[in-house]
């Protein structure tokens, strides 16, 4: 009976790794939309996409017979014509359709509409079919809706990637973890593959000349970091996250430099109180007072000179598109007078 | 086998039959009964057809073996260490698949698909043989089996976690993808899951009474003229090979290889012979209908299987070990 405490400490051990790997489950929660039958929306959608389509046709007679392959992160990929019944599978993606004046028929919102209303993607959706999560987008349900082309997510679909292919033509794309320049390439295929090359490229130079505009009317000598606010820690994003990469690239003097790659470091206030940028966007404004109580908050530069700027975290951190950095931008347009 | 063996396998064959059935039937997309009758005699509309012989019926097939395989497991690792808190994932298995699909996940950024679950398999194999070797000093000690289980399956889990930590999105992705789901599951899962299951499932039944004899312990199984030693390395192996398997078709479903067992132990006893088939059978009604779940709570949303049966195995697993500290 010696062997007794071995017995017990592997027991603990085992309900131990049990109960961790009941946390790694993920967690699904949202709130009710639309439940429409799939199929009936699908046959709604039907005719006035026949109505588009005799326009198009009107409009330019040779798109139709134009194949193009498009090349993207999972292959290359055949388009003909204009693809008219698009199923996107994430918020960057979509940024760029949308910008691109094309509703989606599907997209995978999670059941959650409210991000996609915060962002400003609800409106100019109208109507779409919810396609499930965008972890795992309901099959059955995208082939139903007979698209003729499927924008997803590298790093999330790259596994369905044959199933989504035999449905449609398919393009994966860099999201989750998109870098600027990921995002430039992005709007650029996408607009390709929807057949709207030329209103694309004309978007990448608005944008650029908007980027170019807008750091100017920013002071150059003061540094500039963008923090999502926790609630003991400040996550704040280095100059390899996408809003500040661009920013950077433009001439922008940004606080936190990594040469790690590392795209968010969390830090302590004292930690922060080291970079202390002169400027501050800050994300999560909801905690801002419960730190204006924290005495070390208060000797924070961007805050004693009253250069702290709430943001909202969808926009400067979700929404990594040419149209989602040009609404940060806009903003920053908005911002620029007050910031000294 | 006795009246009351043969009418509890009787009963769990027909639950799963009906949960084969109901999860053919019902989906996200709903089809009428003349249609799904219309597309399994080859006419009719073609999607329905895609839909129901290449996405539903895949999944079925994928988890009445991944269940199977899982329970059975089970209960070969709690036998093999005497420890009714013991699953697959004791010996290193879960852990190892993890390790195994993010480690060529960043061998190999271009080619992610398609490697990831050979990968997990292989990395499975490699982690629980290491374990095996570490524990072994002249014969295995089932205690020792486990601690050095546990151990090096926490080590991997550090391991994932350090590389998820400095690594790029598609690590987190492939993770998810091993996280226990039948999501996106197609023929080429069965066909690579086939083979392992057919093969090592009947070798376990036939070892039936010799993991009853070492269920009493290893100086009785010795006394009885056992080769111990070489017995429990060939069941380790069933054990690499059926839950490996798994974990590469499916993820990491937990709480089946530690729940079934319990399960059929109480519904027919400790007799190898006859709790074998009931827990594969238990196993594969709760990942079918664990899965059927998961797709029906909130159409068009695909809740992973795993994440339901956790729901479900948890508490029934704290019961059981309510139970036990009553008796």
């Amino acid at each position: 009976m010696k062997h007794n405490w071995i017995v017990l400490l592997a027991t603990l051990l085992l309900i131990a790794g049990v109960l961790a790997g009941c946390g790694n489950s993920e967690k699904a929660e949202g709130s009710k939309v639309d439940t429409t039958n799939t199929q009936a929306a699908g046959d709604a959608e039907a005719s006035p996409d026949k109505q588009e389509e005799q326009e198009a046709d009107a409009q330019d007679a040779t798109d139709e017979h134009t194949t193009r392959v498009i090349a993207h992160q999972a292959g290359e990929t055949q388009i003909s014509g204009t693809p008219e019944r698009v199923v996107v599978m994430e918020y960057g993606l979509l940024g760029s359709v949308l910008a691109l004046d094309v509703q989606p028929i599907g997209y995978a919102d999670d059941e959650r509409i409210s991000t996609l209303e915060e962002l400003g993607f609800l409106e100019q959706m109208g109507d779409y079919t919810p396609v499930g999560t965008r972890q795992q987008p309901n099959l059955e349900v995208i082939r139903t809706l007979k698209p003729d082309l499927i924008i997803g997510d590298y790093a999330r679909h790259a596994e369905v990637y044959e199933q989504l292919s035999d449905i449609a033509p398919t393009i994966l794309l860099p999201d989750t973890k998109a870098t600027y320049d990921d995002a430039l390439d992005n709007h650029l295929i996408i607009g390709e593959a929807l057949g709207k090359r030329e209103e694309a490229e004309a978007a990448l130079q608005a944008h650029q000349q908007l980027l170019e505009e807008t750091v100017k009317l920013l002071p150059a000598d003061k540094s500039y970091a963008i923090v999502a606010l926790g609630d003991a820690v400040f996550n704040i994003r280095t100059n390899n996250f996408f809003q500040p990469s661009m920013l950077e690239g433009a001439g922008l003097n940004y606080a936190l430099i990594d040469d790690q790659g590392e795209t968010s470091i969390k830090a302590s206030i004292e930690q922060m109180l080291e970079i202390d940028p002169d400027v501050m966007f800050v994300t999560h404004p909801e905690q801002l007072e419960q730190w204006e109580g924290d005495p070390l908050f208060a000797q924070l530069k961007a805050v004693q000179t009253e250069q702290v700027y709430p943001v909202l975290h969808s926009k400067w951190s979700f929404a990594r598109s040419i149209p989602g950095a040009d609404v940060v931008l806009e903003e920053l347009q908005q911002l620029a007078p007050s910031i000294q | 086998m006795s009246g009351r063996s043969s009418l509890v396998l009787g009963t769990l064959a027909l639950a799963l039959a009906l949960c084969g059935l109901l999860s053919m039937g019902l989906g996200a997309v709903y089809i009428r009964a003349d249609d799904i009758l219309a597309a399994l005699l080859g006419s009719g509309d073609p999607d329905y057809r895609v839909i129901l012989l290449d996405y539903r019926l895949p999944r079925v097939l994928i988890g009445i073996l991944v269940g199977a395989a899982l329970a059975v497991a089970g209960v070969v690792v709690q036998t093999l260490l005497r420890n009714g808190l013991a699953s697959p994932g004791t010996l290193g298995i879960t852990a190892g698949a993890g390790m195994g699909a993010v480690l060529v996940v960043l061998a190999l950024p271009a080619a992610l698909a398609p490697w990831i679950s050979p990968a997990a398999f292989v990395g499975a194999a490699a982690v629980a043989l290491a374990i095996y070797g570490i524990a072994y000093k002249r014969g295995v000690d089932p205690v020792r089996l486990t601690l050095v289980g546990v151990a090096l399956g926490a080590f991997c889990g550090a391991g994932i976690d350090l590389l998820l930590v400095k690594g790029d999105a598609n690590l987190a992705t492939a993770l998810v993808w091993l996280a226990g789901s039948l999501w996106g599951r197609s023929w080429a899962q069965w066909g690579a899951l086939l083979p392992w299951i057919a093969l090592l499932l009947p070798l376990v039944w036939y070892l039936s009474l010799r993991l009853d004899v070492l269920g009493l312990g290893q100086p009785i199984a010795k006394g009885l003229g056992m080769a111990v030693a070489r017995l429990q390395f060939l069941l380790l192996c069933s054990v690499i090979g059926l839950a490996g398997s798994s974990v590469a078709a499916a993820g990491t479903i937990g709480f089946v290889g530690l729940i079934c067992p319990h399960m059929a132990a109480s519904l027919v006893g400790r007799r190898h012979h006859v709790q074998l088939p009931v827990a594969a059978l238990l196993g594969a009604i709760f990942v079918v209908g664990a899965d059927f779940l998961g797709r029906m709570i909130k159409p068009p949303l695909e809740l992973p299987a795993g994440l339901i049966i956790s729901a479900i195995g948890a508490p029934y697993f704290i019961y059981l070990m309510w139970r036990a500290s009553k008796r």
